[in-house]
């Protein structure tokens, strides 16, 4: 999102002001969605989530329906995986395979901020972006519950350090001595590829203080001028490793030295939105009330493209 | 597979829930170490679900079944097996194709700090109910009853006992089932912890 002067600001709030303060509901609606439109944005830039795993509309038509229950659901096939072919001799047939395939279900839920409450005649001294102060807490708020409930998923399906899972038979979090190395970083590209799927890393997700020791690496262990480039400029987001890199500062859900893989999208599972991210806007008399909402659902389907790493 | 509909187990807040945005519900996953211990009892509850209309209390930020002593009473709207509180996608160490849902287990409670007339299919349904009877819901009962209401009390009755609702209208025993084909009881709830 482009940053903006001080005086655009101030043009934005009168104008936000006056389409708040107006008694026209149309006014009003205007100034809803352009705060609508200003928090969708930040949501899709600021969380980690979304990035790996990018929500996909689903319409009311699209969801599945239960006996038992009328929450929504949508059901999702797996992509079945067949038995392996055999060299056979002369005069005898094939073995017999009946077809079944597993499906997993995503299910939704409402994620809502508070409700917070302002006197609007106190929004008139406010120079910074009315729109960011509407939107920031709730913003953040929103996206530490979508990318908290996200990482506890992710740890949940990989169950612990040295667990051998059995979908796939492998060790999917996995503990590598000796540190950020040239030889660890590529090690650790391992852990996914040894599951049966052979699915490569698509996407790694490391905080912003382990990211420093990607970028000790000097000329002879980087390659050509990136070392130059990222000692002059500092880490962008980049490919590394034939992977996207994202850099969080949540470290508190996302603990330094430890990197978390991501295969692509495709194979990880689903993610549905079924309302974006919207504000409830009310003014009643003076008093501004504001809350943000979304109804989303993920699974994780195929437990083969995740992988976490832990560098001691 | 024996479906469990929508309308066995519910809450339904017959007076004064949701009034616009300010209702006095709390939302709080259910503590898990009892979920698991809940055997079940057919449907009555089915094994490992807290189900909807239940008494709870907070403790330590978790829910957990019946009240007493200085608890203050609530009741569950979802059951805990609700798709929009979590969904068992089977265990990742154990199960081969597990599945794990992108969630957080919540579940929403009416807390007896609100002011509301309640009606739940939980409720000790032998008994015959007097209006402005109280009612209670020990954490002593037996897992698969914790939860229910009861117009006796497994102990001694108040003020030994905390009283967590008072009945709005009397129910006998042989009463017709209501247009869901279940029992209910209507309650206002209250918080009234035992003294002695």
């Amino acid at each position: 999102m482009t940053a903006i002067t001080q005086e655009e600001s101030k043009l934005l709030n009168q104008a936000l002001f006056d389409k708040i303060s107006s008694r026209d509901p149309y006014m009003v609606k205007e100034a809803v969605d352009a705060v609508n439109d200003f928090t969708r944005t930040k949501m899709r830039e600021d969380g980690f989530f979304r990035k790996i795993m990018p929500p996909v509309e689903i319409a009311n038509e699209d969801l599945d329906r239960m006996v038992e229950t009328d929450k929504p659901i949508k059901v999702v096939d797996k992509e079945p995986d067949s038995p392996a072919a055999i060299s056979i001799p002369f005069a005898t047939l094939p073995t017999n395979e009946y077809i079944k395939g597993q499906r997993y279900a995503v299910v939704f839920q409402r994620i809502v901020t508070p409700r917070f409450t302002k006197d609007v005649d106190e929004l008139r001294t406010w120079i910074m972006d009315i729109r960011q102060v509407l939107s920031d807490n709730a913003i953040k708020d929103m996206l530490a519950e979508e990318d908290g409930k996200f990482i506890a998923s992710v740890d949940s399906a990989l169950v612990g350090a040295g667990t051998t899972l059995p979908t796939s038979g492998t060790i999917q979090y996995k503990q590598i001595g000796g540190g950020i190395t040239r030889n660890s970083i590529w090690d650790a590209m391992k852990v996914m590829p040894e599951t049966p799927c052979n699915l490569e890393v698509h996407t790694v997700l490391i905080n912003h203080i382990t990211v420093k020791d990607l970028c000790k690496f000097g000329r002879d262990e980087m390659g050509g001028n990136l070392a130059e480039d990222i000692m002059r400029r500092g880490w962008a987001e980049r490919e590394f490793r034939g992977a996207r890199h994202i850099i969080t500062v949540k470290k508190d859900l996302i603990p330094t030295n430890h990197e978390y893989h991501f295969s692509d999208p495709k194979f990880i599972g689903k993610h549905y939105q079924l309302e974006d991210t919207t504000m409830f806007i009310e003014r009643k008399a003076y008093m501004l009330e504001f809350f943000a909402y979304e109804n989303s659902g993920a699974s994780l389907g195929h437990l083969n493209g995740l992988a976490h790493v832990h560098y001691n | 597979m024996v479906v469990r509909q929508m309308t066995r187990h519910r809450l339904n807040p017959v007076k004064g829930w949701p009034t616009g945005l300010g209702a006095v519900d709390k939302t709080a996953p259910f503590n898990a170490t009892e979920l698991a211990s809940i055997t079940g009892s057919g449907q009555d509850p089915p094994a490992g679900v807290a189900v909807a209309g239940r008494c709870v209390h907070l403790v330590a930020g978790e829910f957990k079944l019946g009240a007493e002593a200085f608890e203050m009473a609530g009741w569950i709207f979802p059951n805990s097996d609700d798709y929009d509180v979590t969904i068992d996608g089977g265990d990742p160490a154990t199960d081969p194709g597990a599945f794990v849902s992108v969630n957080t287990p919540n579940l929403v409670a009416l807390m007896a700090a609100g002011s509301y007339e309640l009606e739940t299919t939980e409720f000790n349904a032998a008994a015959t109910y007097a209006e402005n009877e109280p009612l209670y819901s020990e954490t002593d009962r037996t897992i698969n009853d914790r939860g229910k209401l009861w117009n006796v009390a497994s102990g001694s009755a108040y003020p030994s006992t905390s009283v967590v609702a008072v009945c709005s209208e009397a129910r006998t025993p042989t009463q017709a089932a209501d247009h869901h084909f279940t029992q209910t009881l209507k309650f206002w709830p209250v918080y009234l912890p035992a003294t002695s």
